[in-house]
């Protein structure tokens, strides 16, 4: 239990530092002239989405990654998406349906039953068991 | 493989779960936001249960893995529900709004909303096809009304045949 505290206490952190690098470092390039504000955002959000899918086998850090790469295209999504052609919207949606179609088709099944047994199976423990009155 | 797709779920359900409440705000106004939030709580917490998980025994302790799991059905669901008027709104958009186009969006509409009706095993779909196709069904009648008569004629026509269809397909045992 503390390890998986400890595993969600880092991949928080990973997060919060991740989205604080991408906004800090494109408010610096912007301001100084060196690149665009939304071009940097949107190179660290690909850069965040490949570090999370290297590192995958280490879910704290994968995680981090990823969802850091959530909020930085979710937001370049917020600010540019109503400039987009509805043909562009048209395919990106049309695609994402035909994911979620075949995710819910293949992954989402009915399950026939959660449980047989109605209350939680525990190992008996040397406690637990019935002590005779001769001792 | 296994451990990457179960990394890379929960991240590409959060970004198209954002990505829907985005085209949602963009194809009417910010205020459609907190609807379809309302929409997305019933979802996720309201259909917990119903959305094929399995039977659970009552006063029976649901696990971790068990919650996410419904919750990823909940998330699935109401991500199908609200792309597909969405996605039928842009194939409007991009045909120019013509009839031919709207007749074969309703024609899908109610192709949706009868496979969410008959689909086997799988609660996930059918929640999200039913809710979605009725969506998709009620924005194009609005849309159709603008059309003039012809229009109304075809598409009052359309959904009495399809009504009196599935009635017969699904209550015929009842009438014999």
């Amino acid at each position: 239990m503390k390890n998986q505290t400890l595993k969600i206490f880092f991949g928080l952190i990973i997060f919060l530092f991740s989205v604080a690098l991408a906004y800090f470092t494109a408010n610096y390039v912007s301001t100084s002239g060196y690149f665009d504000y939304w071009a940097t955002l949107a190179i660290f959000g690909a850069v965040y989405v490949l570090i999370g899918v290297a590192v995958s086998m280490i879910f704290s850090i994968s995680l981090g990654f990823l969802f850091a790469a959530d909020v930085v295209i979710l937001h370049l999504l917020f600010q540019y998406y109503g400039q987009w052609a509805d043909t562009l919207k048209l395919i990106l949606i049309g695609g994402i349906l035909v994911i979620l179609y075949a995710c819910a088709a293949v992954f989402l099944a009915d399950k026939k039953s959660a449980r047989a047994d109605p209350t939680p199976h525990q190992n008996p423990t040397p406690d637990s068991f019935p002590v005779s009155p001769a001792q | 493989m296994e451990i990457l797709g179960l990394v890379l779920l929960w991240p590409l359900l959060v970004l198209v779960v954002g990505l829907a409440f985005i085209s949602a705000s963009s194809v009417s106004n910010a205020i459609i936001v907190l609807p379809v939030f309302v929409v997305f709580l019933i979802f996720v917490f309201g259909l917990q249960g119903k959305l094929g998980t399995g039977e659970v025994p009552h006063g029976a302790v649901t696990t971790q893995t068990e919650d996410l799991d419904k919750a990823r059905r909940g998330v699935v669901a109401f991500s199908i529900a609200l792309f597909l008027p969405i996605f039928v709104k842009y194939l409007l958009s991009v045909s120019g709004g013509d009839l031919t186009a709207m007749i074969l969006a309703l024609v899908f509409g109610f192709a949706i909303l009868i496979w969410g009706m008959f689909v086997k095993d799988n609660r996930v779909l059918t929640y999200a096809n039913i809710i979605g196709g009725a969506f998709v069904i009620i924005y194009l009648y609005f849309q159709l009304w603008s059309l003039g008569q012809l229009a109304q004629v075809i598409a009052t026509a359309f959904g009495l045949v399809v009504a009196v269809a599935i009635s017969i397909i699904k209550f015929r045992e009842k009438l014999i």
